[in-house]
C-alpha cells in the first residue's frame, strides 16, 4: 500500500519475535481497513466544488486583466508625465541661460562700469535741475504773487460796480 | 513519466490556474479524502463540508506546495481542517450540549445510515482520536510511516509503535465481536 519497505523498517526498530508480531499486526489491521467499504462523496458535492473553484478562477483571472489594463494605463501616464518634466526642464534650461547672458557680472567689464556711473551722475544732475527750476521759480515770484493778489483785492473792494457786472 | 512526475506536473497546472487540473486533482482526491473525513466523526453531511473546505483551501494553498509528497501535503491540510472543526465544536459543545444529546437521541436513524455505521467504523470509533486519526491518515492518505512522522514532527518510531498499537487494538476489537 505505501511507498515503503515495511520490513526494513520494523527490522530496525525491533528485534526478532517482536518485528515479526509487529508485521503481523500492521498487515492484519491493513486487512481490516480495506475491507471497509468503499464511501463516495455526493457527485453534486463535487460538482459544487469543482463549480467554486472554476468561480475563483474566473474572479482570478478577471483581477489579473484588470491589474494588467491598470498597470498599463498607469505606465502609459507615468511615461507621459516624465516625458513632460523632461520637455519642460529642456525649456527651463533655455530660459535660464538666457537670463543669465542678460546679468551675468562676469561679463562686464571696467568701461561698462564707468559709463554706468556717469549716466548715472548725468541723471542725477537732471533731476536735480528739474526740481530746482519750480522750487527757484517759486522763491523769487512769491512776493509778487502775493502783491498782484493784494492790489486785486483791493481793486475789487474800491470799485462799487463790481459786482454789478 | 511515473506516477509521481505527472502528478508533480498536474499540481504546476493547477498554481498556472488550470481549471482543468484543479478538476483532475479533485476527481483523483475525492474519495480518499472523503473517506478519511467520513471514518473520523462518521457524518456524511459534515464528512461533505469538510472536503469543500479542503477543496477550497487547496486552491487557495497550491501555490505554497513545493514538491515533495503531495499526498503528505494534501492530508496535512485535511488534518488541520479536521482539527478546526474538533476545535469549533468544542467551543459550540460547552454552550449547548444539552440541547443537542437530546434531539440526537430523539432522531430516528434512517435505513442508510444504519447501513453505513458498519463494525469496523465503530471500531475504529473505539481507538482513541490521535491514533484513529493516524491510522486513518495512512490507509487514506496512503503515507508512508516517515511522511506520517514528518506529518506529526515525531521520530519515525514513535508513529510506528502508535500505528501499531492502534492497528492491534483494532485487530482485537474485530476478533471480540467475530
Amino acid at each position: 500500500m505505501n511507498k515503503e519497505n515495511i520490513n526494513e523498517l520494523v527490522n530496525q526498530l525491533y528485534n526478532g519475535r517482536d518485528a515479526q508480531d509487529v508485521l503481523e499486526d500492521i498487515k492484519e489491521g491493513d486487512r481490516i481497513l480495506s475491507s471497509m467499504h468503499q464511501v463516495q462523496p455526493d457527485k453534486e458535492v463535487l460538482d459544487a466544488i469543482k463549480a467554486d473553484i472554476r468561480g475563483r478562477l474566473l474572479r482570478r483571472s478577471s483581477r489579473q486583466k484588470t491589474f494588467k489594463i491598470v498597470s498599463s494605463v498607469a505606465a502609459c501616464l507615468l511615461i507621459l508625465a516624465l516625458a513632460g518634466i523632461a520637455y519642460l526642464n529642456n525649456n527651463k534650461t533655455e530660459y535660464v541661460n538666457n537670463e543669465g547672458t542678460e546679468i551675468n557680472p562676469s561679463q562686464w567689464n571696467i568701461d561698462n562700469d564707468i559709463e554706468i556711473a556717469e549716466l548715472t551722475e548725468e541723471l542725477e544732475a537732471a533731476i536735480d535741475d528739474i526740481l530746482d527750476i519750480p522750487l527757484d521759480e517759486y522763491v523769487e515770484n512769491r512776493d509778487n504773487v502775493f502783491d498782484v493778489l493784494e492790489k486785486e483785492i483791493e481793486s475789487v473792494a474800491s470799485n462799487d460796480n463790481f459786482w454789478d457786472g | 513519466m511515473d506516477k509521481q512526475q505527472s502528478l508533480e506536473q498536474l499540481v504546476q497546472q493547477c498554481q498556472d490556474g488550470n481549471e482543468a487540473a484543479f478538476t483532475q486533482l479533485v476527481d483523483m482526491y475525492s474519495n480518499r479524502c472523503y473517506g478519511f473525513f467520513y471514518r473520523l466523526c462518521g457524518d456524511a453531511t459534515l464528512s461533505h463540508d469538510l472536503l469543500s473546505d479542503l477543496f477550497i483551501k487547496l486552491y487557495e494553498k497550491i501555490n505554497t506546495y513545493k514538491g515533495g509528497s503531495f499526498e503528505r501535503w494534501l492530508f496535512t491540510i485535511a488534518s488541520n481542517i479536521f482539527h478546526d472543526y474538533l476545535r469549533f465544536q468544542y467551543r459550540q459543545k460547552k454552550l449547548i450540549d444539552g440541547k443537542v444529546k437530546e434531539i440526537i437521541k430523539e432522531t430516528p436513524r434512517t435505513k442508510t445510515e444504519q447501513q453505513m455505521i458498519e463494525k469496523v467504523h465503530i471500531m475504529i470509533g473505539k481507538l482513541d482520536d490521535d491514533t484513529a486519526e493516524l491510522i486513518l491518515m495512512r490507509f487514506f492518505g496512503q503515507l508512508s510511516f516517515k511522511e506520517l512522522a514528518e506529518v506529526r514532527s515525531e521520530p519515525i518510531g514513535t508513529t510506528l509503535s502508535k500505528v501499531h498499537r492502534g492497528l492491534k487494538k483494532l485487530r482485537e476489537l474485530m476478533g471480540d465481536t467475530q
